[in-house]
């Protein structure tokens, strides 16, 4: 069990390490400019992911099936991909191509779709069909932990 | 391939206002959950996990909403200023939520073994309240045939107290010749039993008598081993004087057979005494009077001619040694007229014609 858990540690710092040495200034943009910049944020999304990845292994190693564990392990699961989803939204966002936002007076109205990358990008602004369903599911098994108790 | 970017805009407005709505209540059910049992470390820490991650996605729907509507009012420029702070908030929670995440373990597990704690405390709890119940059950049995027995022994004693004050005088000393015990005819003779300060006085002092420091005291001899004992003692009595008693003493035991001291009971038999003696002398003197009668009772054998008296030996006396050695008479001799006119007729009629010119 110890050792699992310094892999994971392990992995963690490796992954956090890599990413700031690697970060380029100029993904500092949009959503998260300024002070806050791009490589921070992402360093959130890992940590988030890490949270949440520990928790769920947690959950999983204590075998517990209890009514309300399996949507609250669904919830995990939604809100890991929502933010790995959205963690490659974020950096795709910064090298898509500007060529393929259409706008009319200011306003982005359609985007152009050439290859995988293109629509993958798009489906990441999507987020919220993953991040509704999840919090549906914590909803879900906080009430059903409430009405258990 | 164009793709509309409404649909991207309409999915984030909606999804974050659904966001948001969904996020208050999971908020809300996260503080119902955590209130119903507010010492359970557990639920503590998931509403407070539930409230960073509410408080992420609120701060994030936010931030999307207001990013849509300065953008579709052609605001760019604004949306600029606010997006650092928006992403940071955002960022903030992402930490916070990374720590809950990795404290799920710790709480997880101090949480079971609270909980352990817990069960094996409520069933030591259980047990000892079943062993208390038990015994409490048990100690009120036991009050209730106490009680029923203090009731026993209360009439017991009364009933005791009742025979004893109707019975002689009666008292119980304890081997070391000090009155435990004494009843109310026994007080009457010897009203000092205990003194002023409460203290059991000796028995040579409440009754002295003969016996008293001799080895025919009652006492002493039950002491030497005798069952029982009766004997008869003049006592001393400071208003009465000198009384005889018979006393009749018997062991006295405790619970587990050991002697403890001596029970005696007191019957004055002064009076039957004085009445015996008084009797002794009636009969004495009953005794002495038959025997004077006796005297001179019965078939007493004579002579028809010299008027003699045989005795029981065959002798033959002359009737007045017989009726002198026989009773108290005492014989005076003279000569009556006849025999003296008989035996002596010159003399006796000189002096009966001397009386009767007497006379004349």
């Amino acid at each position: 069990m110890r050792d699992k858990v310094s892999i994971l540690k392990a992995l963690y710092f490796s992954a956090t390490f890599s990413l700031i040495s690697g970060a380029m200034p100029v993904y500092a943009v949009q959503g998260h400019g300024g002070a806050e910049g791009l490589v921070s944020h992402q360093i959130g999304h890992i940590l988030f992911i890490s949270g949440m990845g520990y928790l769920l292994y947690r959950v999983y190693s204590f075998r517990i099936t209890d009514p309300g564990w399996f949507e609250f392990k669904s919830f995990l699961w939604l809100i890991i991909l929502w933010n790995f989803l959205t963690f490659f939204g974020h950096w795709m966002h910064e090298i898509v191509n500007p060529a393929r936002f259409i706008s009319q007076e200011n306003q982005v109205t359609a985007f152009i779709v050439t290859d995988s990358f293109d629509a993958f990008f798009y489906l990441t602004l999507l987020d919220h069909i993953l991040l509704v369903p999840s919090f549906i599911f914590l909803l879900l098994a906080l009430q059903k932990w409430r009405r258990v108790q | 391939m164009t793709i509309s970017w409404m649909p991207v805009v309409y999915i984030d407005i909606f999804g974050s206002a659904l966001t948001v709505c969904i996020a208050l209540l999971c908020a809300h059910a996260s503080w119902q959950w955590s209130k119903q049992k507010t010492d359970d470390i557990f639920r503590q820490y998931i509403f407070l996990l539930t409230m960073a991650i509410v408080c992420f996605a609120i701060s994030r729907s936010f931030g999307h909403l207001i990013k849509q509507i300065l953008l579709l009012n052609d605001m760019p420029e604004i949306w600029k200023q606010i997006s650092p702070f928006s992403g940071a908030i955002n960022t903030a929670t992402f930490i916070i939520i990374f720590a809950f995440g990795i404290y799920f373990h710790r709480v997880q597990r101090v949480h079971t073994e609270i909980e352990e704690y817990r069960k094996n405390l409520e069933s030591l709890v259980l047990k000892r309240t079943e062993q208390l119940e038990e015994t409490n059950t048990a100690l009120h049995n036991e009050i209730a045939e106490r009680v029923q027995a203090e009731k026993k022994l209360k009439q017991s004693h009364i009933t005791l107290e009742n025979v004893l004050d109707s019975s002689n005088p009666l008292c119980i000393t304890s081997v070391d010749f000090e009155i435990i015990k004494a009843n109310k005819a026994y007080m009457e003779i010897w009203p000092k039993t205990s003194t002023i300060e409460g203290q059991n006085i000796k028995c040579y002092e409440s009754r002295p008598g003969a016996l008293c420091h001799t080895d025919d005291c009652p006492l002493q001899q039950v002491i030497n081993g005798k069952e029982k004992i009766t004997v008869e003692s003049v006592k001393q009595n400071t208003q009465k004087g000198a009384n005889t008693f018979i006393i009749s003493a018997r062991p006295f035991r405790d619970a587990g057979g050991n002697l403890i001291g001596v029970v005696e009971s007191f019957q004055n038999i002064s009076a039957r005494i004085k009445a015996e003696n008084a009797k002794a002398e009636l009969i004495d003197e009953l005794q002495e009077a038959l025997d004077k009668v006796n005297l001179l009772g019965g078939m007493l054998p004579i002579c028809a001619s010299c008027k003699k008296i045989r005795d029981d030996k065959g002798y033959w006396n002359q009737i007045e040694t017989y009726i002198r050695d026989h009773s108290e008479a005492e014989f005076s001799h003279g000569i009556c007229p006849d025999c003296a006119q008989k035996l002596y007729p010159e003399f006796y009629n000189k002096v009966d014609k001397i009386i009767s010119d007497r006379k004349k």
